[in-house]
């Protein structure tokens, strides 16, 4: 069979090279039958129908091997042929989505196996699996309440967990489960692998259990935690020939360094062989988390949290700690006591260097799982704070030098978060640490990058009057989203609106544009600084000698520190030259990823910022937009996405405040009179002409002057004339038909306001009407936007020959916005629309051609 | 050579596989390391747009499936801010720790886009996520489309992550299919990462997907959203070990759809329901033993 498949050449269908293995395999005609059609002809009803056929077949080749299964089921001895069988029955009912529709029998003798004591584990999990997989279903006759062996227990549950617990599953596989907990015979089955059933049980229904019950398991859960023998175990004989009847005495459990355990066992104590009460130990500190916040009644975000953060003063806590210890506590107290003894044992654990990588990886994840416990006990029990505080203060000031541990300084920046105003410590420090120096250094770990932007974004309501740290230390955040764009940029969506503000907004600005840039700046330190692990972090088959060689140019120095600073400046830079330097690194991968995503940051950011902005504020970012519509790190297509965005956004601010086109009048005509780079720019020129012929009028700014509008229209008669009639080269590539009519539209707009103005547009117009003498046009959708054009400037030119109608139509009055204005049909607007369209179609029906 | 390759549709691909099963053959291997050949053979129409039969499934409309895919940057579109506040998520009824699904997919090539398809190649949900009351009949069938809809989002949006952050490091898949499979394959330097998926998109509660990929095979933990990470991470290191070397993956011959057990026997130790174990070095060992006393190699 293995040389059979080893056979097999690439690309042939698999039914031809399968042999049949069993003589009951079902008959050879469908399977060899071919895809049914060409692949392009399977859409559609055609796809509908192959299915349904395919389907009827199926079921009936399903059949008969059912009934395959229910033979080899209906044995005494389960062989491996059952499993064979059991195999090939769950890949066919897992590979679908659609439903399979097993015999009934079938069914049956699947329960019937996974509850048989003497089945072995491979058959039952093959049982569990196939039952799962097909779950939900409705006639499932399992129930737990006979089966003694906890494993097999456990492998029930799943099956009945898998259900959606529509029949209240979950509670009766609950219930089974503590009746066996409570059992507590010594030589009874093993409450090991009964735990993840509980955990998983309080999370799907977290009401299922009752308040004795759950106290009677915190019990258990104390002993198992604090009170594992430390002494090893013994080894299990399976009872071969070569096992020695005389087990060696065990040793003392050892710490993860070798020495011999000082304390009582935890996850971080190892040996030779394990005890079941060690197992269970495990299993007890896996699930305290999780445990503790599922058997708080009140639960920590009930609604007395405030008054007890207030109770959370020092004095009672101070007052309070001390006396617990004593006494005979109720069974969640004592968990919660005895929890913190094993979180402060596990911080002590974790200071020896282990001899294992296995070993100082679960150090880690032991310290993150401490301090999240910790965290827990303090939100439930103020009490604890002033204990846990000195320990995490010095664990953190331990951990804060340890690069190998950084990410385990987020819980704890997370617990001095949560707690910081109760226990009047301030975070700020911790925060300050790890918003200032972690991303710097760690933005290239893709985990640490994905927590801390959980983190930040999570934490949100909390930073408090700490927000300021996180929104200055936006340029460090802004490394993490610049390196993994791909996972964090919904993440920064979320994060933007709390990063910007008034200060912030323009240097945020920046950097969004700026992001790509940096990335290939991140790229360049990496290469620059010394190598930290055997794989390079950066694309190793790109080579760039020169940007190596010119970024140890001070000028160049001054400005890659500028990009790579830590925290807001409040100051901005041109980078046109470092885009220069840069421009080799454009082209990586990395590079390109991130510049895909800035459009959708750029819209978070705008979204974000017009919620609060007021005129000034406006008016730098608009004056932004304009400055930076030409200076963007030159990465394939991103300069036309974002100037899509730019554009759109443009015409936003001048809505919300229309008299910015007044007071940028200055700016607005350099950017018209630049019009050169007209290729790159066209969407960019074309809102901000459009702008200029909305919002140049009195009736949005008083301050509007003929002057203005006369200054206004020569300069876009000068930009029209240019794209228009004097092309240099045909090889240049015409300009959009979209800038065009716009220009038009805006210079009639202004004509129609300063009415000398109009013989001159009129005398343009009239020329842009007639087919231009350009060679015969090459393509038709070229012939289209011709005529495009000359349709507009046919309709443009009727409307000026009535000046009043014409400065109706294109500058009407805010009235036009009530509604009284549509209702009425003897006010102004039907009636002008309609003098309007008859005007104009008469025109046209003049027009030549 | 894998079958997927020779599918000519979603269905189609299913059919084979399934059919393959029945009629006793070698059936549906690891997928095998495309060789870019055999990527050109086949050609089929795309899987539907998985984010939207989703919504679908969850609004109640059944929505054809139609010829996109979700674009290779997904995450580019604007996403929908998550009303929910983070303490919500934190504090919510079920204090969220605990893995919800663990799968292996197939990780095809960046420039195999349209060769083969996302496949899932095992799944395993723990426990099931309260489904909306659903009073019309196949309730019960439409939940479990639901379910299976839901992990080929997750896969496909992990694999896209991991073919993105392949081309960010300048390492294409050439460089990893050319490994030898006796070597040891250096799990630490492996692609890795982590993600999040909104609430509704495609799980009612917000999750945290941590993946890893292994030559041509993608591992996945879908968790919830506010799990010990370090340990969600090692955990996968470690099951992602396990399976390679027990089930030998990535020889050849390799079937893995056809060991269903032994991926169940594994999971069952390590992960038992989706709990996350604090296991230290001799622990693993021990449960390694138990296996292998289990399931001879």
């Amino acid at each position: 069979m293995e040389q059979a498949s080893r056979k097999d050449r690439p690309g042939q269908t698999p039914s031809a090279s399968s042999l049949p293995r069993h003589s009951a395999a079902p008959s050879p005609g469908p399977r060899h039958q071919p895809p049914s059609a060409p692949p392009g002809c399977r859409r559609g009803i055609s796809d509908l129908h192959v299915r349904d056929s395919g389907r009827d077949i199926r079921d009936e080749e399903l059949k008969k091997f059912c009934s395959r299964v229910v033979n080899l089921l209906q044995k005494d001895e389960l062989g491996p042929d059952a499993v064979d069988a059991l195999q090939r029955l769950f890949l066919i009912v897992s590979a679908t989505k659609y439903k399979r529709k097993l015999e009934d029998t079938c069914v049956h003798l699947l329960q019937a196996t996974l509850c048989s004591p003497k089945c072995p584990e491979q058959l039952q999990l093959l049982c569990a699996s196939i039952l799962r997989e097909t779950s939900p279903r409705d006639d499932l006759t399992l129930s737990c309440d006979h089966i003694q062996s906890t494993r097999q227990l456990s492998l029930v549950a799943s099956v009945l967990l898998a259900q959606g617990d529509p029949k209240g599953e979950v509670r009766s596989v609950g219930q089974r489960v503590f009746r066996i907990l409570e059992s507590r015979q010594p030589e009874g089955p093993s409450p090991r692998h009964l735990l993840p059933v509980v955990s998983k049980i309080t999370h799907l229904a977290p009401h299922t259990l009752h308040e004795d019950q759950t106290n009677q398991l915190s019990k258990r859960l104390v002993d198992w935690l604090r009170y594992a023998s430390v002494q090893q175990g013994v080894a299990h004989t399976s009872g071969g020939f070569f096992s020695t009847p005389r087990a060696r005495q065990p040793g003392p459990v050892t710490e993860v360094d070798g020495a011999v355990a000082t304390d009582f066992f935890t996850v971080l104590s190892t040996g030779q062989h394990f005890t079941e009460d060690q197992w269970l130990n495990v299993q007890a500190f896996s699930m305290l988390r999780a445990w503790l916040l599922h058997s708080d009644p009140e639960g920590p975000s009930a609604p007395d949290a405030d008054d007890r953060s207030e109770l959370e003063g020092s004095t009672l806590s101070v007052l309070s700690a001390g006396s617990t210890a004593g006494r005979l506590l109720p069974p969640r107290e004592r968990l919660r006591e005895k929890a913190f003894e094993y979180c402060q044992r596990l911080a002590e654990q974790s200071t020896r260097r282990a001899l294992r990588k296995g070993d100082s990886d679960l150090q880690k994840a032991c310290l993150v799982e401490a301090v999240l416990v910790l965290d827990v006990l303090c939100r439930q029990d103020p009490s604890f704070l002033y204990r846990t505080l000195s320990c995490l203060k010095a664990l953190h000031a331990r951990l804060c030098g340890d690069p190998a541990r950084v990410r385990t300084l987020l819980p704890i920046a997370q617990f001095f978060l949560n707690h910081g105003e109760a226990a009047a410590v301030d975070s700020e420090a911790v925060l300050r640490h790890l918003l200032t120096r972690t991303p710097s250094e760690f933005f290239h770990s893709p985990m640490l990058a994905f927590e801390l932007t959980c983190f930040c974004r999570d934490n949100l309501p909390l930073f408090g009057r700490n927000l300021d740290i996180l929104k200055r230390s936006f340029p460090n955040l802004f490394k993490l989203l610049a390196w993994n764009s791909p996972p964090l940029t919904a993440e920064f969506v979320a994060l933007l609106p709390s990063l910007v503000d008034a200060d912030t907004a323009v240097e945020v600005l920046h950097a969004l544009l700026d992001l790509p840039c940096l990335t290939a700046a991140l790229d360049l330190q990496l290469r620059l600084s010394p190598a930290t692990s055997e794989r390079p972090l950066w694309d190793p088959s790109l080579k760039i000698p020169s940007c190596l060689e010119a970024s140890r140019d001070p000028q160049f120095q001054g400005l890659l520190q500028y990009l790579l600073r830590a925290t807001a400046s409040g100051t901005t830079e041109r980078l046109g030259p470092l885009h220069r330097l840069l421009q080799p690194l454009a082209s990586c991968a990395r590079v390109v990823q991130c510049a895909q995503a800035v459009p959708t940051l750029l819209e978070a950011f705008f979204s974000a910022v017009t919620q609060f902005a007021d005129g000034a504020l406006t008016k730098q970012l608009a004056l932004l937009l304009l400055e930076r519509s030409d200076s963007l790190f030159q990465v394939p297509q991103y300069e036309a996405h974002v100037h899509r965005v730019l554009s759109s956004r443009f015409l936003a601010l001048c809505a919300l405040h229309p008299s910015l086109v007044v007071e940028l009048a200055k700016e607005l005509l350099e950017f018209v009179g630049s019009v050169s780079g007209i290729q790159g720019r066209g969407a960019m020129l074309a809102s901000v002409v459009w702008a200029i012929g909305e919002y140049l009028s009195v009736s949005w700014d008083r301050r509007c002057t003929v002057e203005q509008i006369n200054r206004f229209f020569e300069a876009l008669e000068a930009v029209l004339f240019e794209v228009t009639q004097s092309r240099p080269s045909a090889a240049l590539p015409r300009c959009p038909p979209q800038v065009v009519t716009v220009l038009m539209t805006t210079l009639t707009k202004l004509a129609s306001r300063s009415q000398d103005l109009i013989p001159r547009v009129s005398l343009f117009l009239s020329k842009m009407r007639t087919p231009a003498q350009s060679p015969a046009p090459s393509s038709t959708s070229c012939e289209e936007d011709a005529g495009a054009v000359r349709t507009r400037a046919a309709e443009l030119l009727t409307l000026l020959k009535m000046p009043s109608v014409a400065q109706f139509v294109l500058t009407p009055s805010t009235e036009v916005s009530e509604p009284r204005y549509h209702r009425d049909a003897n006010t102004a607007l039907p009636l002008a629309l309609r003098t309007v369209s008859r005007l104009v179609e008469k025109e046209t029906g003049l027009l030549p051609g | 050579m894998g079958m997927g390759l020779a599918g000519s549709s979603k269905q189609g691909v299913f059919d084979r596989r399934a059919k393959a099963a029945l009629a006793g053959g070698q059936g549906v291997r690891t997928p095998p390391l495309p060789t870019p050949g055999a990527a050109l053979r086949a050609r089929g129409p795309r899987p539907p747009c998985a984010r939207h039969l989703v919504r679908a499934l969850a609004t109640g409309v059944r929505k054809r499936p139609g010829a996109s895919q979700p674009p290779l940057l997904s995450h580019c579109r604007v996403l929908r801010p998550v009303s929910r506040s983070p303490q919500a998520g934190k504090e919510g009824a079920c204090p969220g720790a605990m893995v919800h699904a663990f799968l292996i997919h197939n990780l095809r090539a960046p420039q195999a886009q349209d060769t083969g398809l996302c496949r899932v190649l095992y799944s395993c949900v723990f426990g099931a996520e309260n489904s909306p009351d659903d009073p019309r009949p196949h309730g019960a069938e439409r939940d479990r489309l639901l379910r299976k809809e839901q992990i080929l989002a997750v896969a496909r949006q992990v694999e896209s992550m991991c073919q993105l952050q392949q081309q960010a490091s300048g390492r294409t898949s050439v460089d990893l299919q050319l490994q030898s499979s006796d070597e040891p394959v250096p799990l630490h330097e492996a692609p890795h990462g982590a993600f999040r998926l909104a609430a509704g998109d495609p799980f009612q509660e917000p999750r945290t997907v941590v993946w890893l990929g292994v030559l041509s095979l993608g591992f996945v933990l879908v968790l919830d959203a506010h799990e010990n990470l370090l340990l969600a991470e090692s955990t996968l290191r470690l099951l992602a070990r396990l399976l390679l070397d027990h089930l030998r993956l990535l020889t050849p011959s390799t079937n893995l759809l056809l060991r269903a057990d032994r991926i169940e026997g594994i999971l069952a130790r390590f992960l038992p329901h989706g709990q996350l174990l604090f296991l230290n070095d001799q622990f693993v060992q021990g449960l390694e033993k138990e296996l292998s006393a289990s399931w001879p190699r």
